[in-house]
């Protein structure tokens, strides 16, 4: 019986000290930051709560709180706004995402990093403003034309606004690049069939599928940063989700276009 | 008491901790026109961070691309390349160039960038060797040229590979759909539906009185028909096969059509007699 409750109880522990690390690690972080304020201290407990990669630190609340410290200390923090847009962009507050964001390039001026033009479009998309997005894209890619994401993300806003035949043509570049990646395969596999070739839309689907079953928790956190690690399953599972659909369209497709 | 205690610590556990966090983008997928799924990723929303991950080997030792590949002369594009440099944990030392000749000139480094300005579509090549082990690499890629206000495209119609539909692509190589095509699509055109043609019968055309007569009848390109005699029999249907009432006098029966192409239709009539019943008087 002894044997049983120390088991028990050293199992409690470990356990409850797992599910509550963050918390404790956030308030020694919040002790420490109140005793010697500082801007650049605060942003780094921020971004140590923000970075999906990290499970046993992650907590979005946490970030947040320490980025609005570090925003109060220095609003002109580099980056202080960027992260603040994220989480709010995370949150789904896409109004606020835009006014942060914009706070950045307005503190941060020709300094502005390259990833706030990424996630003002990432705003803007999600938000359904596509020309915005498709601007900001553009601006990323000619910076930078080798992100895989950048690429898919403006294959996506592309086809949104209606542009099918440059969202084949940017989706086919990409995979000159990343001849594996799932996500340019699916977006690949939508703008061909949005422009009828509907076999080649075919080909890039069941890559798309193929390349999919081989995408780690770990690779999906990594291509977004900033969710919650136990969200990775979720999010995998959305991809596969998309694709599997975008598969028996294109198929049902295919099949009428070989009757007629 | 002791698993009260524990039972009370780890419903407080769950009560701070609440839910996890979810994000819009876990469960995100947005329709396309046609209404396939497209997931968008994020992986550059973190400040200095890349997408180091999914980034797989080059094919063929190396990959170059422009973006964007279409730019209207004058305009600037990227340039960006990528030679494998590791082989496991076996460095390769990929030494290339590209040809033509970017502005820097000269041997390039293994993944890089530069501006370009072609002044006519042009195709660059990445080559070079792999100086661990002589083995060669090259790759290509073209950035096509179209000159100032000529837009990136031809506008011109075009039909689905299907047939079915016809569409319109711009000079911004907008694409946008015209008209369903249900004749079929040949050169960006909607084919016109033929002209209608009809088969029918009625058989026996001499009967006894009180018999009845069998009406068939079918064809192509027909919108609708409608059979029908002057004894009362009417029938609708672009194919049909139909036993008529009894005849017992002269009876005509007449078949009616409407075709597809606008216009266009078909009359046709038959006529069916009874045999004379003689009595001695």
């Amino acid at each position: 019986m002894k044997y049983a409750v120390t088991i028990g109880t050293v199992c409690f522990l470990i356990l409850s000290g797992y599910v509550f690390f963050p918390h404790l690690l956030g308030a020694a972080e919040a002790v420490s930051l109140n005793m010697y304020p500082d801007a650049h201290k605060a942003y780094l407990y921020g971004e140590r709560h923000f970075d999906a990669r990290h499970s046993t630190v992650y907590h979005i609340r946490w970030a947040e709180y320490f980025f609005e410290e570090a925003r109060v200390l220095n609003p002109e923090h580099p980056h202080v706004n960027h992260q603040l847009a994220r989480i709010a962009f995370l949150e789904g507050d896409f109004e606020r995402a835009l006014e942060l964001i914009n706070a950045e390039f307005e503190a941060q001026k020709e300094k502005t990093d390259l990833s706030s033009y990424y996630v003002r479009a990432l705003i803007a998309g999600y938000a359904g403003d596509y020309s915005s997005a498709i601007k900001d894209y553009q601006y990323f890619l000619q910076k930078n034309p080798r992100s895989w994401a950048a690429i898919n993300d403006y294959v996506w806003v592309l086809l949104k606004a209606g542009r099918s035949q440059e969202a084949a043509d940017s989706a086919l570049y990409g995979l000159q690049l990343f001849p594996e990646n799932p996500w340019l395969h699916n977006s690949a596999a939508i703008s061909l069939y949005e422009i009828g070739s509907y076999e080649s839309a075919y080909e890039h689907v069941v890559k798309a599928r193929d390349g999919v079953s081989a995408i780690s928790k770990h690779e999906w956190l990594g291509a977004y940063p900033g969710n919650d690690p136990s969200s990775a399953r979720e999010g995998i599972d959305t991809l596969i989700g998309s694709i599997q659909l975008n598969m028996h369209t294109i198929e049902l497709a295919r099949a009428a276009n070989k009757v007629e | 008491m002791l698993l009260a205690g524990v039972f009370v610590t780890f419903l407080l556990l769950a009560l701070v901790d609440g839910t996890p966090f979810r994000s819009v983008e876990v469960r995100f997928s947005d329709a396309s026109g046609a209404g396939l799924k497209i997931v968008p990723a994020s992986c550059h929303s973190a400040p200095g961070s890349g997408c180091s991950l999914l980034s797989e080997p080059p094919v063929n030792g190396c990959s170059i691309g422009a973006f964007p590949s279409t730019i209207t002369q004058g305009d600037t594009a990227t340039l960006a390349w990528d030679a494998y440099e590791l082989d496991g944990l076996v460095p390769l030392n990929p030494v290339g160039s590209i040809s033509p000749t970017t502005p820097a000139g000269g041997p390039v480094n293994p993944t890089d960038t530069t501006q370009i300005i072609p002044g006519s579509t042009t195709t660059y090549t990445y080559s070079g060797t792999f100086s661990s082990n002589g083995q060669p690499f090259s790759c290509q890629t073209t950035v096509s040229v179209v000159p100032p206000g000529g837009g990136a495209c031809t506008a011109m119609y075009f039909c689905t590979s299907a047939g079915t539909g016809r569409y319109f692509r711009n000079a911004q190589c907008s694409n946008s759909a015209v008209e369903p095509c249900p004749y079929g699509c040949v050169n960006g055109q909607c084919l016109a539906p033929d002209a209608p043609t009809v088969t029918w019968s009625v058989r026996p055309q001499l009967v006894r009185s009180g018999e009845s007569v069998r009406v068939t009848w079918s064809g192509t390109d027909l919108a609708s028909c409608q059979v029908s005699s002057d004894h009362g029999d009417s029938w609708p249907g672009i194919s049909g096969a139909r036993d008529s009432k009894p005849v017992t006098r002269q009876t005509v029966f007449t078949l009616s059509c409407a075709g597809n192409l606008e216009g266009s239709s078909i009359l046709r009539t038959e006529t069916v007699n009874v045999i004379p019943v003689f009595q001695e008087t």
